[in-house]
């Protein structure tokens, strides 16, 4: 039988700013096998777990690492943790991002969502996949990350709303700034190009499906996004949030409004057994999708599959 | 040896743990990691005659010593619940309660009829979830509808009768004797207690539904009072919840009238919790000086 729970040893806390912190626990499986976009489910002072998306992991010293925002109690008490205490740890939990068969990935976070997307970042730079990152925030002073992003990507945009720093605006408009660019090297380098093999060279190093768009951020920005992708014919991939008890699929209570998969209408199956009943069954008015579990099937999500 | 078995009326249970509906799903996912067969029982999830979608998200909201949920009974539905869930179920040895609800009297009379040839060890009707707008509560907090409807399913079942209360009433113990008058094998309490939370920023309930069930540690007092006080007002046994989290609490509520008990909330803390529990039974039942833990039940000495 597979061991969900972990006892974990903080070793590091890292303070990003007054509200932002990075928590390194030790934790050998957890390192071992978490994938991008997978979280944690752990237990601080307040009655629940918090989840929180594996910012970084370290295999060869066997930690992981969380950033944390503080908003309420519950995660204000994550700041006043000590080093060498030990945390009860549900993980890795959840469906991460999917970057089987993906050469070119472009990304997209705001707010704690870009704390998962260090961990994408090395990731696919591990696999060889080029990564371009947009990030937006309010002003300069609660940026983030921004020089892991620029070490870690291939090409980094940052969006400021005062433009105190990076361009002015949000995510979104650095992100199809990023894009921009991208698709204007591609058509200078196959303007260039000497010889049929060489087109056929930079043809081949952007091929549509091969590129996707992964988000992790507030709401608007990743329904904003993934509208985007879809006109320009991007897969894209979203990573959601939301309130959640258990983590492990069990108290339903993280419902994500899904598309229905026609053929996955449950009620056929017992056509048989009640088509006679029916009549006398009072129908129910129900929703035309389905709820999935954030904690399960999600946080990660194809996009098109969102009800939004 | 200290004999951890308990008997429901006629019904052995190896220990007096169990997986309270809700929280426990039909048992797959805990499967992945726990010995889902070491325990008592599992209440299932609680299913209805057609499957449910359940809720609008947020569906939890936490509170002090607690949370509040409007999950909305989601749930797959009787037959898929037939044809798959309680399949799996008894795969993994486990012994089931069939957690049912509905939105009136022939859903319940329906299923029950359903569960005749299933291999389980009793069904719990469910006249006690807050979240939905029919059946459930309503019938819950109607001591004649309670009866009539309890004895509408003893009469078509083989199998022992449970009949969930829900706290939300004047007067449980009316609740519980209109059980015991329809034939209910025995009653468990507490379901959750109606409640709400307030976002104070943007003036609305933090829960989409508005309200929801309160559970967890902070209800916990209230569920030994009530399960004292429906102790000494009906002769069926009791199946005793509600925020319970260590040894000492199945002791307590045990104590208090208890046959056996529920554990909900706490597991979806700590999802080792009935494990952890069930391995100090033992020497607490040492401490408590019983060789049978089922000594404890009843034993509680009011002040007079």
């Amino acid at each position: 039988m597979k061991k969900i729970e972990h006892d974990c040893i903080l070793i590091k806390k890292t303070f990003l700013n007054q509200d932002n912190i990075l928590l390194t626990f030790q934790s050998q499986i957890i390192s071992d096998t978490a994938q991008p976009g997978q979280f944690v489910a752990i237990k601080g002072p307040a009655f629940l777990r918090r989840p929180f998306g594996i910012a970084q992991v370290d295999r060869s010293s066997g930690t992981f690492s969380l950033g944390i925002r503080k908003k309420a109690a519950g995660t204000a008490a994550f700041f006043n943790t000590k080093i060498s205490d030990n945390y009860s740890v549900l993980g890795p939990l959840g469906h991460g991002f999917e970057l089987d068969g993906l050469e070119t990935l472009f990304i997209i976070g705001g707010g704690t969502g870009i704390y998962p997307l260090l961990f994408l970042l090395e990731t696919a730079r591990e696999k060889g996949i080029t990564t371009y990152i947009a990030t937006g925030f309010r002003s300069s002073t609660d940026v983030l990350l921004a020089e892991e992003m620029n070490r870690l990507a291939d090409g980094f945009c940052l969006a400021t709303e005062d433009g105190s720093t990076g361009i002015k605006g949000f995510a979104q408009n650095a992100l199809e700034k990023l894009w921009l660019d991208f698709c204007n090297n591609y058509r200078r380098d196959f303007d260039n190009s000497k010889s049929d093999d060489d087109k056929d060279l930079v043809e081949h190093s952007f091929e549509k499906s091969k590129t996707a768009l992964f988000c992790c951020g507030p709401h608007p920005m990743m329904q904003k996004a993934a509208m985007w992708a879809k006109q320009i014919g991007l897969q894209c991939q979203v990573s959601l949030e939301e309130r959640m008890a258990c983590g492990i699929g069990i108290c339903r209570t993280c419902a994500v409004a899904v598309k229905r998969e026609p053929d996955a209408e449950v009620i056929k199956t017992d056509a048989g057994a009640i088509k006679n009943e029916i009549d006398t069954v009072v129908v129910r008015q129900e929703p035309e999708f389905d709820y999935d579990r954030c904690c399960v099937e999600g946080p990660v999500f194809p996009a098109e599959v969102v009800e939004w | 040896m200290v004999d951890l078995s308990v008997k429901v009326a006629d019904l052995t249970l190896k220990n007096p743990i169990i997986a309270a509906s809700g929280t426990f799903g039909f048992g797959q996912e805990m499967a992945e990691f726990f010995d889902i067969s070491a325990l008592g029982a599992i209440s299932t999830k609680g299913f209805t005659r057609l499957p449910r979608k359940g809720n609008p998200a947020p569906r939890v909201a936490e509170c002090d010593c607690g949370m509040l949920n409007a999950v909305g009974l989601q749930n797959p539905g009787l037959e898929v619940v037939l044809q798959k869930e309680l399949p799996f179920m008894r795969s993994a040895n486990a012994t089931i309660i069939a957690n049912i609800a509905g939105d009136t009297a022939e859903d319940y009379i329906y299923i029950t009829e359903r569960l005749a040839q299933e291999n389980i060890a009793a069904i719990e009707l469910n006249f006690s979830c807050p979240n939905v707008k029919e059946g459930c509560i309503t019938f819950g907090s109607d001591p004649q509808i309670i009866e009539s409807l309890t004895a509408e399913c003893v009469k078509r079942s083989p199998h022992p009768i449970w009949v969930k209360l829900t706290p939300n009433v004047t007067s449980i113990s009316d609740m519980a004797k209109a059980a015991e008058q329809g034939g209910a094998t025995a009653v468990s309490l507490i379901n959750t207690l109606l409640g709400m939370i307030i976002d104070i920023e943007t003036r609305r309930p933090i829960l989409h539904n508005n309200t929801g069930g309160y559970s967890g540690p902070a209800v916990k007092p209230v569920a030994l009072r009530m399960i004292s006080e429906v102790y000494n007002s009906v002769s069926i046994p009791i199946v005793g919840l509600g925020g319970i989290s260590s040894a000492e609490d199945v002791a307590a509520f045990m104590i208090a009238g208890a046959s056996a008990i529920q554990i909900g909330t706490g597991l979806l803390v700590e999802p080792s919790l009935p494990w952890k529990i069930l391995a100090e039974l033992p020497e607490l039942c040492r401490k408590l000086k019983v060789d049978r833990i089922s000594e404890l039940t009843g034993t509680l000495e009011l002040w007079t």
